[in-house]
């Protein structure tokens, strides 16, 4: 039985993602099919991306989502947004299963969550004025008069910090930051509730990245919206986010609240990942990495996905893949080490 | 006092383009002495990248260094010739780059590439060269390098491949090595194994680094000394530490503030206004000044350069931290 987080958290998800795996296959014709049955060659290798993912996103609040690459973090985002289908496991928007919408009102429900991604200029088509960019999708789908197209596209840059007289360049006469700007007021053009940033701000120079931050901050403010932000970097997590999930190689390792999560962590991934971000202030010093690189998803290790690397591993790592468990309030963990206990030699190593 | 390694005096790098002159490095001066690490901190388009190419004497045409001098130890590396520089290349002043697979063959094994670069600039032959490869995979923390040596570059990860660009360079022992950016595109846990194994092969050789990059937590992290650099110019230098804790130039303050931390969670960040100027057509003046908090009418002329204390100085009309 997966963990519900229904009992935990007292806001109602908006955005679930219940039991949902995704396999990457390579494709194979007919022909191929058949040389490889012919010739007893072995099943092409397969990526499992995701495994058994349960996740709720609550209303109004930002869920970050952490991990390395190959860890399926942008696989999770995609499938939430409908670019990617589940392989197995489903979706629910508030409650209902995208599979048992009927197409009006899928459709109707994945206007409702708005993705932004990396890299700012391959998500804008170059040969589109920004005007046309951002009232597209509404007209398309009756949210917009197209009287008022003008003014739309005015208040919709205004409102992301940008100069409304702008409305008519294309996105290669904008700075990185302005084109980012111009993919969140594309996004919030069709009026989303959720906004699924992949990476928005990462390819963004620092200063450039604080205002972006600065704007999704508005956002949140303004409280209409509900956030998944994926990100590798975990002191932008930390300044934005009020839950976080640890991804490693498709699995959930840790989810809770930011402040449990970066003063406690439990997991030994997510204490290693703190560990080793560089922050200013410690000034020069030495790191003390553990060992090993991110295994290849083609073979995943057995048991625990993390064992191979971590330092504190036992023979049931091995074995067996630990479920999530409750270790403090609000705050989920998937080790075996943190088995029944909330006192063992891992929490003294957070501190 | 040790002694200075690298001095680079007035360094102007130019491209001209079709937009018109870019000063991509506007007069730069620096000095890198033996055995520390010398962060060169900048946002895109600041100039870092070519300031280490410029030393390494890889500007090619429409680029070239029209003033200014750089001096190894006592030689001028802007008056060297072709052979000369290579010779000095890859032997006392090596380059690490920030995607390996630019700096690496792909079509060549990785014990050819390494015995290449030995083979250029010393009399060695195969078997003590393999060796020696060997020893300096293992010590970058190279699982069954004998494997490895074997193997193309497309067959290792992208942190093995870094792993084996940073060998190639440290395998003359340079006493001076430029990384332009080496951890950026790698995963964190990666980024650590590397710079602990980095730090402890430069530590045990006292070679001295010029370390490239966008990141100030990974500067701070490695540097001995900080310079920080903005269109093209180097507006604040000094110590670390200093730099990082009570900031001079209000491009550096800024800087800091627009990183998120702990202490100032879920409240906007004070961001710089506005984007990098276009090196063609920079402002008169300091160039910092149409975003600066601090600007007034003095500052579009040119900033002087201000020596806070004995090892600290930035190029502002109006510092923090002077003692007038």
């Amino acid at each position: 039985m997966p963990f519900s987080l229904g009992d935990v958290v007292m806001t109602k998800p908006i955005l679930e993602a219940r039991n949902v795996s995704r396999i990457f296959a390579p494709h194979e014709d007919l022909i191929g099919k058949v040389v490889r049955t012919v010739m007893r060659q072995p099943e092409p290798s397969h990526v499992q991306a995701l495994s058994n993912i349960s996740l709720a996103l609550n209303t109004g609040e930002v869920l970050g989502i952490v991990g390395e690459s190959g860890c399926g973090k942008s696989t999770l985002g995609r499938i939430l947004a409908g670019i990617l289908q589940p392989s197995s496991g489903s979706i629910a928007f508030q409650g209902t299963p995208l599979s048992a919408m009927d197409p009006a009102t899928r459709v109707k429900t994945f206007l409702k969550i708005q993705m932004i991604f990396q890299d700012p200029m391959s998500s804008l088509n170059p040969r589109k004025r920004v005007s046309d960019l951002i009232a597209e999708a509404p007209l398309v789908h009756g949210l917009l008069d197209p009287k008022d197209r003008d003014d739309f596209v005015y208040n919709a840059l205004t409102r992301v910090g940008l100069d409304p007289d702008t409305l008519s360049r294309f996105p290669h006469q904008f700075s990185g930051g302005q084109r980012q700007r111009i993919n969140i007021a594309r996004a919030l053009a069709v009026t989303p509730e959720i906004l699924i940033c992949d990476e928005s701000v990462a390819a963004l120079d620092v200063s450039i990245q604080a205002q972006i931050l600065n704007v999704f901050m508005a956002l949140k403010e303004e409280g209409r919206l509900t956030f998944m932000f994926i990100s590798h970097d975990l002191g932008v997590v930390e300044h934005l986010c009020d839950r976080v999930a640890i991804l490693y190689l498709g699995k959930v390792v840790e989810l809770g609240t930011v402040e449990a999560l970066f003063q406690a962590p439990q997991h030994p991934y997510t204490q290693v990942l703190l560990n080793e971000i560089p922050r200013i202030g410690t000034g020069k010093r030495r790191f003390n990495p553990i060992r090993g690189e991110i295994p290849s998803p083609l073979s995943p290790p057995s048991g625990c996905p993390f064992h191979p690397r971590c330092p504190h591993s036992i023979t049931e790592c091995k074995q067996r893949m630990p479920g999530l468990q409750e270790v403090g309030h609000e705050h989920l963990a998937a080790c075996h080490l943190l088995n029944g206990t909330t006192s063992h030699p891992l929490m003294e190593l957070s501190k | 006092m040790t002694q200075c390694i690298l001095e680079i005096r007035d360094l102007t790098t130019r491209f001209e383009t079709k937009q018109g002159i870019a000063n991509a490095v506007d007069r730069l001066s620096l000095q890198i002495y033996e055995g520390e690490v010398v962060g060169l901190v900048g946002e895109s388009g600041s100039g870092k990248s070519m300031t280490g190419y410029s030393i390494m004497g890889l500007i090619e045409p429409p680029g070239s260094i029209v003033s200014g001098s750089i001096r190894y130890r006592d030689q001028d590396l802007c008056a060297l010739d072709k052979d000369q520089l290579r010779q000095l290349r890859g032997d006392r002043i090596a380059m690490i780059f920030q995607d390996p697979m630019m700096s690496l063959n792909p079509v060549l094994r990785i014990d050819t590439q390494l015995i290449e670069t030995l083979k250029a600039h010393r009399a060695i032959d195969k078997q003590h060269a393999i060796q020696r490869a060997t020893k300096l995979l293992c010590a970058m923390g190279i699982p069954s390098p004998e494997a490895r040596l074997r193997q193309y570059p497309h067959q290792l990860s992208g942190g093995m491949r870094q792993r084996i660009a940073i060998a190639i360079a440290l395998l003359l022992e340079p006493d001076l090595i430029i990384a332009d950016e080496p951890t950026t595109a790698l995963d964190v846990t990666i980024q650590a194994q590397i710079i602990h194994e980095f730090q402890t092969l430069i530590e045990g050789r006292g070679t001295s680094v010029l370390w490239i990059t966008h990141d100030l937590a990974v500067a701070s992290t490695m540097a001995d000394r900080l310079a920080i650099m903005y269109a093209g110019q180097i507006v604040e230098f000094g110590p670390a530490v200093e730099v990082l804790k009570t900031p001079a130039h209000p491009y550096t303050a800024g800087l800091l503030r627009s990183i998120p931390s702990r202490n100032i969670r879920g409240k906007p960040l004070q961001q710089i206004p506005g984007s990098t100027p276009s090196l063609t057509h920079l402002p008169p003046g300091c160039p910092f000044a149409p975003r600066c908090e601090r600007a007034t009418s003095v500052c579009s002329t040119e900033p002087p350069l201000q020596h806070i204390s004995a090892s600290r100085s930035a190029q502002c009309h109006f510092p923090w931290g002077m003692s007038s």
